[in-house]
């Protein structure tokens, strides 16, 4: 026992104190904390090939990134020219130079990629990168909208095209919005610009491409003159005004209040703007767009509830109704719903409560309670309330949860059948 | 290799025990390491996510989706060193990411479709479907009008951290072996300290058995090892002992046997010579039968005693009145006691008649070797006294008491061995005691010596008696009978009162 602890102690000792030494010496700390140990996922071979080649080809220069609402990445992968081998096209920053944004273009070579042609962008700032087919020959085309970084000055929209060796301008305009639809009902592309000459007019002009010439270019289709004395509209949706017919609306604000939108669609080849601000005033600004999904446009407008018609504006708790355009009836009403103005939350009605629900004067406050009650009966149909985090542990056995941030609750409690956020009749926006 | 037998048995214990122990020790280590840096990355994302979706939501507009910043702005609140942030709509749909490309196509791993549903922080591990790399992806609803409008989900890898987690298993694996190494280097140790005394005990007991006796164990071993080592010395040196003292008997007992035969020899020499008066001749034969006798006793003697090792002892068993025994004893060596001018008294404290079972003869052969020898060992103009008193438990106590020259202590233990003498010259094979003693034994009884040097020594011989009726019962049936026989096999699990 004796000789063995004696030679345990003259070999072992040592190597264990020399393997512990070698271990904290070595500075190799044994438990590391796990977050430095994260690391940013591989992209996939062809992805990560292309985006070193960009990087070495760039040399340090930053890739720019639209600011595009649909698609903000900033390198896109399509085949430009129709030759069967795909392109990447790639914005990216010279700051120091005169010409600050460039576009690149590599094509695919195997496994790696090709730089094949350098151009010139215009302003400061990349507002908008798409990749289609303006023209109708089967190449696809860049139309990338570029700005100063002002947002009082004009944007420029350019079109580009490739052919495997030089990038060509088809097109350069000055735009406040611009969008790329087909209001002609012709199945070919056409691009609709609209300028804002700031507080005077603005102007709607849809071009399109015409290869009836030998060389090819933009014409234009109609324009139409809006006399708007705005700044800028606060938004433009393009698409479906009727099943069939396609048009677009613009929503203009005059001050912080006051409201109206345009819908304007192309007649026999001229456009037109279909409704009298009078019909589409709205005292806030309401987005336009396609609230319930159906893939029409619907314009939004403001109503008063019954009984809150003689209170202070500031505290109206306002009820907005959707309207679609029929052709027969002029505006057509699709939907209503509450909506917190702070952005919170939103209560669709079911459309049986049109006119016949209001909100209860007495006792709701837009920032605390709402009491929506039948107009005829005082009966209460829904409430909305707000809770502090700690009254809402005894209420949410029955209420339903609205929307929660940091100290309160917004509760939903229906005396009917509805149910909030679900269900698709009065819910969807 | 550790050859068979304990050692290997022990060292083969410790290392199935400790490997065992290390090998669970292992599991959970990297159970736990593994949960531990998981969780660590899990909550780091989470919590940053949560943090980041607050904050972002105090500065969501109304309407800020149509902002062109928005999700450039998105991108830049939510993003988070070393990952992958992916902004999803509630259908799965990519829509940025923080890579510069464009999203392949709906995400579909669990995580999303949970936080669609509104759990916070849901999240996934897996293999990247392009890419093959193992990463965890943590997704975490964006509420937006209290809506789940979008889904904020970070993607990082796992691979360093699997990477670091499979150097810290082998790592720790190396430790467990360097352990088990250390641990079984000790259980070799400790083996030693057991396999080697048993060795060596081993090795001296096989010396034993080749008769070598006087061979000992030597070293100084604890607890149970160093009772075996004194154990197995004692029984050397016993042995030893025992064969001396019958080495010291066949030469007493030749010398016994010698002496009558030379009387013998010496006489019918004498007497085949012829031409001796008749007195001359009757003095001749007379020696001659006088010596036989002797002899015949010794062998007599020799032949019981063995017959008890034996155990082929054969008891003739009767009742027997112990008084009229002790009396007739007297009477035998009254004329040897005076001779030597010792009283002989019996001394009864019991006051009535005391019977035994037992077989008369051989009780009387008992007490016939203890008076004798009390008269042979005591000094002239002494006495003896025979005390008969009742104990508990009824039984009878028969003491046999000199002022004799007494037993030294160191002789009084062995003095009812077999062939021990104190004193080789006073002639006797050295059986008188161990046969008394077997015989009481045989009649479940006990003999005692108690002595003094130079005091004088008590016999005592405890008896077990017949119970007061069936003795009066017994009387009735045969009085004076003292050897009114069955004869009985002496052997323990002999028919009468025989345990």
């Amino acid at each position: 026992m004796n000789e063995v602890m004696q030679w345990t102690m003259k070999r072992w000792v040592p190597a264990l104190v020399g393997c512990f030494l070698l271990l904290v010496l070595s500075g190799c700390t044994f438990i590391s904390d796990p977050k430095t140990l994260m690391k940013t996922p591989e992209l996939s071979s062809e992805k990560a090939s292309l985006k070193s080649v960009i990087e070495a080809e760039l040399k340090g220069a930053p890739i720019v990134s639209p600011r595009n609402v649909s698609d903000v990445s900033a390198i896109r992968v399509a085949d430009l020219n129709k030759d069967g081998i795909d392109e990447a096209v790639v914005f990216y920053e010279t700051p120091e130079e005169t010409v600050r944004i460039h576009g690149l273009i590599l094509a695919r070579l195997g496994d790696t990629w090709e730089p094949k042609v350098r151009f010139d962008g215009e302003g400061q700032v990349l507002e908008s990168f798409d990749l289609k087919d303006m023209t109708g020959d089967g190449h696809i085309d860049i139309i990338a909208g570029f700005s100063s970084g002002d947002k009082e000055l004009q944007k420029g929209l350019t079109i580009y095209t490739y052919d495997a060796n030089e990038v060509e301008k088809l097109l350069s305009l000055p735009y406040n919005h611009f969008m790329i639809d087909d209001l002609n009902l012709d199945s070919t592309p056409d691009i609709t610009v609209v300028t804002v000459k700031k507080d005077q007019y603005s102007t709607v002009t849809t071009y399109q491409y015409d290869a009836s010439f030998e060389s090819g270019s933009f014409e234009e289709l109609d324009h139409i003159q809006l006399e708007d004395h705005i700044t800028e509209y606060y938004n433009a949706v393009h698409g479906n005004i009727t099943p069939k017919v396609k048009g677009i609306i613009l929503d203009a604000a005059l001050g912080t209040n006051d409201a109206y939108s345009h819908v304007i669609v192309m007649k026999d080849g001229k456009l037109v703007d279909l409704l009298d601000q009078d019909f589409t005033y709205k005292a806030y600004p309401i987005m336009s767009g396609d609230v319930n999904d159906d893939g029409i446009l619907e314009i939004g407008r403001l109503e008063i509830p019954k009984g809150w018609e003689f209170i202070a504006f500031d505290e109206i708790p306002w009820l907005f109704s959707y309207y679609q355009w029929d052709e027969d009836k002029g505006l057509k009403f699709v939907m209503q719903q509450y909506m917190d103005l702070q952005g919170r939350f939103y209560f669709s009605f079911p459309n049986d409560w049109r006119g016949n629900v209001t909100i209860d004067t007495k006792n709701s406050d837009k920032n605390k309670y709402l009491r929506f009650i039948r107009i005829d009966n005082n009966e209460t149909l829904a409430e909305i309330r707000f809770f502090s985090l700690s009254e809402w542990e005894r209420y949410k056995s029955d209420w339903e949860l609205l929307a929660r941030d940091n100290d309160k609750v917004i509760g939903f409690l229906s005396h009917s059948e509805l149910r909030v956020n679900k269900g698709e009749k009065e819910i969807k926006r | 290799m550790i050859k068979k037998g304990i050692g290997r048995q022990i060292v083969l214990h410790y290392f199935i025990v400790v490997f065992v122990t290390l090998l669970l020790v292992e599991g959970i280590f990297t159970v736990v390491i593994r949960t531990y840096y998981y969780d660590t990355i899990y909550n780091h994302i989470s919590n940053h996510s949560t943090w980041a979706s607050d904050y972002f939501q105090k500065f969501v507009r109304l309407y800020a989706e149509k902002d062109p910043n928005y999700f450039t702005e998105m991108l830049r609140t939510f993003e988070l060193s070393n990952t992958e942030l992916m902004i999803l709509n509630n259908k799965g749909e990519v829509k940025a990411s923080s890579t510069h490309f464009q999203a392949d196509k709906t995400i579909q791993t669990s995580d999303v479709p949970q936080a669609i549903a509104g759990v916070q922080g849901s999240k996934w591990i897996g293999r990247q479907p392009t890419t093959g790399e193992l990463v965890m992806s943590v997704s975490t609803p964006l509420q937006v009008r209290g809506e789940n409008r979008y889904i904020v989900r970070y993607v990082t890898s796992l691979e360093e951290v699997n990477s670091k987690l499979m150097s810290l298993t082998v790592f720790s694996v190396g430790i467990a072996g360097a352990v088990l190494a250390l641990v079984t280097l000790f259980s070799i140790g400790l083996a030693n300290s057991i396999v080697k005394p048993i060795n060596n005990i081993r090795a001296v007991s096989a010396q034993m058995a080749r008769g070598k006796f006087d061979v000992r164990i030597k070293g100084n071993y604890k607890y149970e090892l160093g009772e075996l080592a004194s154990t197995l010395n004692f029984m050397a040196q016993e042995i030893v002992r025992s064969n001396q003292i019958k080495d010291d008997f066949i030469s007493s007992i030749s010398h016994e046997l010698r002496t009558p035969l030379t009387g013998i020899k010496g006489w019918s020499e004498t007497l085949t010579s012829g031409g001796f008066d008749p007195a001359e001749t009757k003095i001749g034969v007379g020696i001659i039968a006088k010596e036989t006798e002797r002899l015949i006793g010794l062998v007599e003697e020799i032949l019981d005693f063995s017959k008890l090792q034996q155990n082929e002892m054969k008891l003739v068993i009767g009742r027997v009145n112990l008084k009229e025994l002790l009396q007739e004893i007297m009477l035998n060596v009254w004329a040897k006691a005076e001779q030597r001018q010792i009283q002989l008294q019996l001394d009864d404290k019991s006051n009535r008649t005391l019977f035994v079972i037992g077989d008369g003869n051989r009780l009387k052969q008992v007490f016939l070797n203890i008076v004798d020898n009390a008269i042979k060992f005591s000094n002239e103009n002494s006495w003896i006294e025979l005390v008969v008193s009742l104990q508990d438990n009824n039984q009878v106590l028969v003491e046999i008491v000199d002022s004799g020259i007494g037993i030294s202590e160191e002789h009084l233990n062995k003095v009812k061995d077999r062939f021990f003498q104190v004193n080789h010259q006073g002639g006797g094979t050295g059986l008188g005691l161990a046969i008394s003693q077997q015989l009481v034994e045989l009649h479940n009884g006990k003999m005692d010596i108690h002595s003094e040097l130079g005091v004088g020594t008590t016999v005592s011989i405890l008896l077990p008696l017949i119970e007061q009726s069936e003795a009066d019962e017994m009387k009735e049936d045969g009085d004076n009978n003292l050897l009114n026989g069955n004869q009985i096999d002496g052997r323990p699990e002999g028919n009468i009162g025989y345990e």
